[in-house]
């Protein structure tokens, strides 16, 4: 027997080794069906795999949902991808996964492009989110409570009419504004963009700095003195301080809780989806997935990642 | 001449048939990369118009705004500042490797310095934004630390393999009967250094900043976490203390959520043109000096 003959051998007990140590695990992992509502047996969903692509926003729901389905249902393959809103919506288009996550509508050109190939966008809402302004713990040190902003007044801060944070109202600190924004892709941006720029005919100065995902936004708010960002309400922790908003100047000014969401007066905030081609064939593991995303144990997922549930969790 | 086209016909054995197979798939490989970009990127400079395109002042993809030339001009801006810091380090590193040092110290420092090239690029990026950055922004008292001149540190360290394991290998390779004459003839070893081996070894160390230069150029990861991702050439344009963007920056971060196919879209792989483009005039200058290389030098 020479040096193969070893090499066989180890690798046939190694695999030897892998089987049998599945086969132990199997009754285990099966033991835990029948937590949730069953599905019949005999149905072939359960041995699909789906790929499910987009928006870093929902990627903590679309990950955690999808670990907890493939814990009931062991045999199925459910892959989670992140990337942004734009990446679902082209990847859904050119047949490359099979749910799109996103945190904001399609764009028109992006539904044109649908159209052109054949692919009808159906949005399933899961979970609503809001959008917290916020800014360096340095720009509020002056003040008793927390900063109050109107939209447009945001709005003018990001597209730089306003340099200094003096000019926005006095008391703040007479140093220069740092501005950060979202990738263009990002559905945070465009919901952003959609409250805080477009109604007032704004556009995002040049010397906005562009971060590519939630947790870098906050961690440059956090590093840079005098700096100012937005990031999903999911992410918001650490040493960033929230940017109480209202509509109209006179209030009144809403803090991003989940609460103030929940209730619909924090204006910044909007639906999450989940994007089919077409309505998903009754049955399959789309439908499946998608349905455990809207039951009761998929919507307290959703609340653990820090967004506002939409369907009962009873 | 004829029995050499014949030598290059006939295959003697499976092995060498096998061999050219292989070797002739990367660059088939290469070539339909090659035409891949040229093919996604042609339509941005078409439907922008090449100048329009190239020299933009503004680059705003989320209004459509698709003007090249900031991230252009950053690009150079942070790899020249990147090479003004490791050409002197690193052809002096070289220097004292290859003339001065005794054995045991050289054979000491040049792993250390090779791992330096093996180190992931992510790894660097992560100590220029945590370390570097917020020790920048302190002490020169700026309001951002992500700033090219922590581009230029982050991309000088990196380079610095390049530099020195190159330029030293060449000084090394410099006939030995150069410099016996050269002291023969009474100069000191300074002397001798200056006047004769570095002359000859000239166009191998200007070949190794070239592919310096082309390795910091096409850096990503790095530069996308700590140049600041700004579009806006400094004012004064030479103001190393103020966030610029660079054209892979803007490639990484734009890339994922782009909408195959849109205008965006083909303006990225433009982007991939013009870097393209630089890489490869800079490697074939590389290539022109290390071919001027005189006798008995090795590159």
């Amino acid at each position: 027997m020479g040096k193969t003959g070893v090499l066989t051998v180890a690798i046939a007990a190694f695999i030897v080794g892998l089987l049998s140590g599945s086969f132990a695990l199997a009754p285990l992992l099966s033991a835990n069906q029948g937590l949730t509502y069953a599905y019949p047996e005999d149905s072939s969903w359960r041995t699909e795999s789906i790929r499910v692509v987009g928006s870093t926003t929902v990627l903590p729901i679309a990950s955690e949902c999808a670990l907890r389905f493939m814990e009931l249902y062991n045999t199925t393959s459910i892959t989670v991808e992140g990337g942004g809103s734009g990446r679902g919506y082209s990847e859904l288009i050119g047949g490359l996964c099979d749910i799109a996550t996103a945190s904001r509508k399609p764009k028109q050109g992006e539904l044109d492009k649908a159209e052109q190939e054949g692919v009808t966008l159906i949005l399933h809402k899961i979970a609503i989110d809001g959008i917290a302004i916020i800014v360096h713990p340095s720009v509020t040190q002056n003040l008793n409570g927390p900063l109050n902003l109107t939209l447009e007044e945001i709005g003018k801060i990001f597209a730089g009419v306003y340099s200094k944070w003096s000019e926005v109202r006095e008391g703040l600190p007479d140093k220069e504004i740092l501005v950060f924004v979202r990738e263009h892709g990002s559905g945070t941006r465009a919901t952003f963009e959609e409250f805080c720029m477009e109604p007032y005919g704004l556009e995002v100065k040049t010397g906005a700095s562009e971060v590519p995902s939630n947790p870098a936004m906050r961690q440059s708010v956090e590093q840079t003195p005098y700096s100012i960002g937005y990031i999903g309400l999911g992410f918001l922790s650490g040493n960033v301080e929230a940017v109480c908003v209202a509509v109209e100047s006179g209030g009144p000014f809403y803090a991003p809780t989940y609460e103030n969401v929940k209730e619909g007066v924090y204006p910044l905030s909007r639906y999450l989806y989940m994007v089919t081609n077409g309505i998903p064939e009754s049955g399959s593991l789309i439908d499946r997935f998608i349905d455990f995303v809207k039951s009761p144990e998929g919507q307290r997922i959703v609340e653990r990642c820090g967004y506002i549930a939409i369907y009962p969790k009873e | 001449m004829r029995s050499k086209r014949l030598k290059l016909l006939c295959f003697k054995d499976k092995v060498e048939i096998l061999l050219s197979i292989l070797a002739s798939i990367s660059i088939v490989i290469l070539f339909l990369i090659i035409i891949f970009v040229l093919k996604e990127g042609f339509p941005a400079f078409i439907r922008l118009g090449f100048s329009s395109f190239l020299l933009g002042r503004r680059w705003a993809p989320y209004y459509e705004d698709f003007g090249a030339f900031p991230l252009l001009y950053g690009s150079i801006l942070i790899v020249f500042g990147s090479l003004a810091i490791s050409v002197p380090l690193g052809v002096s590193t070289a220097i004292f490797l290859a003339e001065y040092s005794p054995k045991w110290l050289s054979d000491m420092i040049k792993p250390v310095i090779e791992l330096l090239a093996s180190i992931p690029s992510i790894i660097y990026g992560f100590f220029g934004l945590t370390f570097l950055a917020p020790k920048i922004m302190e002490f020169l008292n700026i309001s951002m630390g992500k700033v090219a001149l922590t581009a230029s540190m982050v991309l000088s360290i990196m380079t610095l393999p390049t530099i020195v394991s190159i330029s030293s290998e060449v000084i090394a390779s410099v006939p030995k009967e150069y410099r016996k004459a050269s002291l023969a003839l009474g100069a000191t070893k300074w002397q001798t250094v200056k006047s004769v081996v570095l002359p000859a070894a000239k166009p191998g160390i200007i070949a190794s900043l070239l592919l310096a230069f082309g390795r910091a150029v096409g850096e990503t990861v790095a530069v996308l976490m700590v140049c600041g991702c700004v579009p806006q050439i400094p004012s004064p344009p030479w103001n190393y203390l103020e966030p610029v963007h660079a054209l892979t920056a803007a490639i990484a971060l734009d890339m994922g959520e782009v909408s195959w196919g849109s205008l965006h879209y083909h303006v990225l792989f433009g982007l991939g043109v013009i870097l393209l483009a630089i890489t490869f005039i800079v490697n074939m200058i590389a290539d022109f000096f290390i071919k001027k290389a005189p006798r008995g030098v090795q590159i």
